[in-house]
Parts: C-alpha cells; sequence; structure tokens
C-alpha cells in the first residue's frame, strides 16, 4: 500500500516509516499539515496516518480539506488527546479509526490491515466456513469438525468477528470496540476472559487450535 | 464547580412564586389609588367650605336687598316681593321671612330663636317651614339675619347644592380612578408578562450553562436599557468568560498532553523494538514488558484525568438522549459476568418490569457502571456477591452496584470520590483512584448524583437520574 504519514514528531515519523516499510508499504513521510495537504492532493495514497497536531494546519483541518478535495482514502488519526470528545470529534471530522499516543506498532499494524480490507458485507451471507469451523448466522449455531459447540451470544459475536477476518490481528482494543462498542478501556480482562471461553469451547476438545494469541499484539484466527 | 451551580440553581428555580414585576405593577396600581382617593377627599373638602361661603353669601345678599327694598320702597312693597319670594317655585330652595317684634311672620320659614349674621340652621330643629308640610327634616340650611327697627329679616338656602356637587365629585373621582387603576393594572400585567418570558429565556440560558453548555447566550427582544437588560448583559459577559476559561483550559490541557506524550512515544517506540530482540535473557524481557506497561498506565491516567477534566469543566458537549437504563445493566452484566466467575465472585442482576429510561448518555453511563462493578471485584475478597440492581421511583429512575464487601467507612465516603483518594486499606491494590471521581462526575454531568452508602455488609453505590417520561 501507498500510505502518507503526517508526523511532526521526527523520531516517531521514522519509527512509523520503518515498521510499515518493513511490512513491504510505500510511505511518504511529511512534517507538517500544509506539506502533507500538497502531497496528498499531487499523488494517489491508498491510506493516510495523520498527527492530531502538527504546526501549521492541525490534523483535524488537513483531514476536512483532504475530504473537501474528494480523496476518499482512509484516514488514522494519531494523537496525544486521549479523551472521549476527542475521538468523537476527530471520527466526526472523517477519520476512519483514532489511535492514541503512545501506541504500539502492532496496533497500528493491525488497525491498518483492518481498514484496508474491510470485510465485504455483503447481505446475503448466511454461513461463514473457515477451516474446520463453520458458522450458521442464521440460526447462530457454531460447528467444529461436525460437532455442535454451544456458544453463548457475545462468544458467538466473538468468534464471527475473528471468522469474518482470518488470519488478521485483533488486538485488545479493536475487540472492545467492534464486539463490546466500548470506547474506553474498561481495565477488567474483559477480552482475556471471553477468548478463554471460546478457547475452550472451540479448541481445547480438538488437536489443532484456531485462536491464537500474539503476545503482546493481540489474537488471530488461523486455523 | 458546576455541580455545585446546577444545585443552587435547581433551588432558585424552587423558589419562585409571582414574578417581581407582576408584584411591583400590583403595588403601583395601590399606591396611586390610595393618592388618588387622598386627592380626592382634599378636593372635597375645599369644595364643600367653598360652596358653604358662597351659600352664606346668597343668603347675605338676599337678606340684605330685602332690607333695602324696605327703606327704599316702603313696607308695602318689600312684603309683597317677600310673599313672591316666599311662594315662587324655587322656594324650598330659597327661604325668606319677615319676623315682626311680636312675633307675627311673613315668608316661608320660622326661626325659632331670632339671630343676626350668618348662621347654620337645621330644619325641624332650628326652624319651621311655613305653608306647607314639613319637609328636609334634619336638612341643613345656611341663614342670615339682620335686625330692623320693628323686627327681623332672615334669608337661607339649603344644602341640596352641596349634595349634589359632592355626588358629581365622587362619582366623576370613582369612575376616573377605576379607569385609571384598570389602564394602570392592564399595561402592569403586559409589561410583567414580557419581562417574565424575558426573565425565562434568561433562566433557560443559565439552565444550558449549568448543564455545561456555555455557548447559549441571551438574545433581548427589546432595547430598552432595564434591569433585566443590564443583568442578561452581565450573564452574558460571565459566559463569555467562562467559555474563554474553560477554552484555555481546554487548549493547556491539549498543549501538556502533546508534551508529555511525545516523550512517553518515542520512549515507548524505542523500548518495543527491544522486547523483540531475540536472545534477551528472559529477566531483561519481562523487565522491559513490565516498563512497556508502566508506559501505557501512565498514558491511561492521563486519559482519565483529561476525562475527568472535561466532564467536570463542562467542555465535553454530552449528547442526552433517551437512555434504558435496565438494557445498560444487561449489557454490563453480561460482558462482567464471566469476569466475576473467573475471579470466583458471583455478579447478579435485578431489573424492574417497569420501563427504565433516563436521560442521559450511553457511553457515560456504561463506563460509570463498569468502574462501579470493576471497584467491587477490585476491593472484595474472593468470593464476594455483587449485585447490579435498576429501580424505577416516581421521577427517578437509579441503578446501584452492591456487594458484600469490607465497605467504606462513613466518614472516608466523602473523600473517596476526590481525584486520586486512596484509602489506607487499598494502597496496595492496584487502581489509580480515579475510578469513583469518574463516576461522580458522569453523574453529575447527567444531572444526577452518586451516593455511596452501607450495605450492612459492604458498599452500596447509586446513581439517580430523571426518568424519561415514557414516550409512545
Amino acid at each position: 500500500m501507498k500510505i502518507l504519514v503526517a508526523e511532526d514528531d521526527i523520531e516517531t515519523g521514522n519509527y512509523i516509516r520503518k515498521g510499515l516499510s518493513a511490512e513491504g508499504h510505500t510511505v511518504d513521510l511529511v512534517g507538517d499539515g500544509r506539506e502533507a495537504l500538497t502531497q496528498a492532493s499531487l499523488q494517489e495514497y491508498d491510506l493516510f496516518i495523520i498527527d492530531r497536531m502538527m504546526p501549521g494546519l492541525d490534523g483535524l483541518s488537513l483531514l476536512r480539506a483532504i475530504r473537501a478535495a474528494r480523496i476518499g482514502a482512509p484516514a488514522i488519526f494519531l494523537t496525544a488527546l486521549g479523551g472521549v470528545n476527542d475521538k468523537v470529534e476527530g471520527l466526526g471530522a472523517g477519520a476512519d479509526d483514532y489511535l492514541v499516543k503512545p501506541f504500539a506498532m502492532a496496533e497500528l499494524s493491525a488497525r491498518i490491515a483492518a481498514i484496508s480490507r474491510r470485510p465485504n458485507l455483503k447481505a446475503e451471507v448466511t454461513e461463514l466456513i473457515v477451516g474446520p469451523v463453520k458458522l450458521d448466522l442464521l440460526t447462530r449455531t457454531a460447528l467444529r469438525e461436525g460437532q455442535a459447540i454451544d456458544l453463548q451470544p457475545r462468544e458467538f459475536l466473538l468468534l464471527k468477528h475473528f471468522m469474518e477476518r482470518p488470519g488478521r490481528v485483533q488486538t485488545r482494543t479493536m475487540l472492545l470496540e467492534a464486539v463490546w462498542s466500548l470506547h474506553f478501556d474498561p481495565k477488567t480482562s474483559v477480552v482475556e476472559t471471553h477468548i478463554s471461553r471460546l478457547r475452550a469451547k472451540i479448541d481445547k476438545p480438538f488437536v489443532v487450535a484456531c485462536l491464537k494469541t500474539l503476545h503482546g499484539v493481540g489474537y488471530v484466527f488461523q486455523p | 464547580m458546576s455541580a455545585l451551580w446546577q444545585k443552587s440553581f435547581a433551588k432558585v428555580r424552587a423558589l419562585r412564586g409571582p414574578s417581581s414585576s407582576m408584584r411591583f405593577a400590583l403595588a403601583l396600581s395601590g399606591i396611586f389609588s390610595l393618592a388618588a382617593i387622598l386627592a380626592a377627599w382634599i378636593s372635597y373638602s375645599i369644595l364643600s367650605d367653598e360652596l358653604r361661603s358662597r351659600l352664606f353669601d346668597d343668603a347675605h345678599l338676599t337678606a340684605t336687598s330685602l332690607a333695602d327694598l324696605r327703606t327704599t320702597a316702603g313696607n308695602e312693597d318689600f312684603l309683597r316681593q317677600l310673599d313672591y319670594r316666599a311662594t315662587r317655585s324655587a322656594a324650598e330652595n330659597e327661604l325668606v321671612a319677615f319676623v315682626t317684634l311680636d312675633g307675627s311672620l311673613h315668608g316661608n320659614f320660622r326661626p325659632l330663636r331670632s339671630f343676626t349674621g350668618s348662621k347654620e340652621l337645621t330644619a325641624g330643629t332650628d326652624f319651621y317651614f311655613q305653608g306647607k308640610a314639613d319637609r328636609n327634616e334634619g336638612e341643613v340650611y345656611f341663614a342670615y339675619g339682620i335686625k330692623v327697627s320693628d323686627g327681623w329679616i332672615y334669608a337661607a338656602r339649603d344644602s341640596q347644592w352641596i349634595a349634589d356637587s359632592q355626588e358629581v365629585l365622587v362619582q366623576s373621582v370613582g369612575w376616573g380612578l377605576g379607569v385609571a387603576l384598570l389602564a394602570s393594572m392592564l399595561s402592569g400585567v403586559v409589561l410583567a408578562r414580557r419581562n417574565a418570558a424575558r426573565i425565562e429565556r434568561l433562566n433557560a440560558v443559565l439552565a444550558a450553562a449549568a448543564t455545561g453548555n456555555l455557548r447559549s447566550r441571551f438574545a433581548d427582544t427589546t432595547t430598552v436599557q432595564d434591569d433585566i437588560a443590564m443583568v442578561a448583559a452581565g450573564v452574558n459577559q460571565m459566559l463569555e468568560e467562562l467559555q474563554g476559561n474553560v477554552d484555555r483550559l481546554q487548549q493547556v490541557a491539549a498543549d501538556i498532553a502533546h508534551d508529555l506524550r511525545a516523550p512517553l512515544t518515542r520512549l515507548h517506540i524505542r523500548l518495543e523494538p527491544e522486547v523483540r530482540r531475540d536472545g534477551l535473557p528472559d529477566e531483561t524481557r519481562h523487565a522491559l514488558v513490565k516498563a512497556l506497561g508502566e508506559i501505557g498506565g501512565i498514558a491511561s491516567t492521563f486519559d482519565a484525568i483529561l476525562n475527568l477534566a472535561q466532564l467536570e469543566g463542562g467542555a465535553s458537549a454530552v449528547n442526552l438522549q433517551p437512555v434504558d437504563l435496565g438494557q445498560v445493566a444487561s449489557r454490563v452484566h453480561e460482558m462482567l459476568g464471566p469476569v466475576a466467575e473467573d475471579l470466583g465472585h458471583t455478579l447478579e442482576l435485578s431489573l424492574p418490569t417497569e420501563l427504565t429510561h433516563v436521560r442521559g448518555d450511553e457511553d457515560l453511563l456504561t463506563q460509570a457502571l463498569v468502574n462501579l462493578v470493576d471497584n467491587a471485584f477490585r476491593y472484595c475478597p474472593a468470593p464476594a456477591k455483587v449485585r447490579i440492581a435498576v429501580k424505577r421511583e416516581d421521577t427517578r429512575t437509579t441503578i446501584a452496584v452492591s456487594d458484600n464487601g469490607p465497605g467504606i467507612p462513613a466518614a472516608e465516603r466523602a473523600k473517596v470520590t476526590r481525584r486520586f483518594y486512596r484509602m489506607d486499606s487499598s494502597r496496595n491494590t492496584s487502581g489509580t483512584g480515579l475510578g469513583l471521581s469518574l463516576v461522580a462526575a458522569i453523574a453529575r454531568r447527567l444531572g444526577g448524583d452518586l451516593k455511596l452508602s452501607d450495605n450492612l455488609p459492604g458498599l452500596r453505590a447509586e446513581i439517580a437520574l430523571q426518568s424519561e417520561p415514557r414516550s409512545g
């Protein structure tokens, strides 16, 4: 992917460029908002990563200007402002996601992956089959290797979320937002508890584990 | 600050009686009527005195002219003139008499005692009418007597004129006063209503400010620079300054956030790749992971402070909407039930059959409830029984989290909602000391409050909010 990173902190900017280049992306790094706007109108990008507070033109105004120029590529805000309001404001300005500093590189790449490959949500999808697991979305039942698995409603949603994104890392905050619609950190082990219950049902009785933990990063469904 | 404001504002609203301008209009009308009645009474007595002296003058003139006639034209003509005056149609109002020394009478009245000069006579007491039935018994007449050589010449005028004039005066004053009173009261009511409407709008601006909306201003409908306009201008200016302060606070918070997070981010960036480096001793890796965790902790404490400041300073615009508290409670119960089980606690849910809608913000209420339940999990030794209960009272709906843990001593309860306050007994438990402050701030921001009480044993934390009237 071709990514434009607008970040005024040189060290953070270089780190992002290095990290994303290592994952095979092409990265252009600019240090202020005006330059970012010029760059965004000169070249075509697949994704924007924008620091909210920059000299010249702040991130919010930059993204509004980009959207006003009918450039529709997805955008992720990086920000030092972690207030709930700030998130609402950022998403309202046309951002697709929002990441509060300090962040882990793994979290950023997981979110980039989530945005660039949004699941194709077709209305007629009635079942999901990934590896040995099959989900019937109409009857809300789960089968693994022909065996029925009894899932609680939230466990079903969690499994569905993973199976719609096979092989893609889901971080704790991503799961909290997507499965529980929580936009704050509950400080309790909500995700860990539900993952371990889900795992006990879909993996434990079988030989191969589908739901894997990536320590310090998140979880991935990979049969 | 805004909570205190909200409370005192509610008190002021409860004190409302008739508006001050309405009372002012009534008082003004009252004073006006008193003044008008006093003026009428003064003119009444001046008029009466004036009329009395005129009537005396009239009697005096009549008596004198009769006496003159007798001197110049002789007794014959005098008596003829006297009889004419005594018998003509106006004779009831004008009395004349000639009483000789031996007591014989010409004319239409007989004084019981002879007199000279001006004298007030009462019919029936001081004189009798002559030649007709006694009428106007008790009526006052204004008389004049002149002594001549062979008797007395008298003339008198009745007081009917005074009575008539007085009646006219009373009537005209009465009508005038009535109309004037009506007019002043009507205009008073109209003015009072207009002012009441302006004050109502001013109240609305203040009420909005009390819930954190500092952007509304009072727009006056008149150009009159009266006291309300002055107060309104003061309110607008105060809101302007408050808004400025909040904006500056936001700016400072943003600047601090930026300056604090930039180094934190760099620190994180430097440590993160090190953790993944191969061949690292376990001890070092462990220390690095812990350091990364601490960085996350600093950042999230910072978020909590920022959120708290935004909630308390009224900087965050809360989107008040109907929220089903029961549904919020169910979701949190479903979310944290398994967590409770893993920790060895039990989490119960109790919902009423009635509707449990309140005016609130679903995200904030969820956050408050999660915080309360998390607190219970954190501070109660397992196995604890934690219970979420929603209850609808008349105008309020409450959501309470109670446990059977160690509770909070009464003396500490007010303090635990302060920022960073931690009881000595919980110093070694993880937590930022901001959880309950945040819950209290959320409750206040939504127009409710957080109440901590003894659950006998344990702690009971209750948030009470205004019920949303059932719609549809």
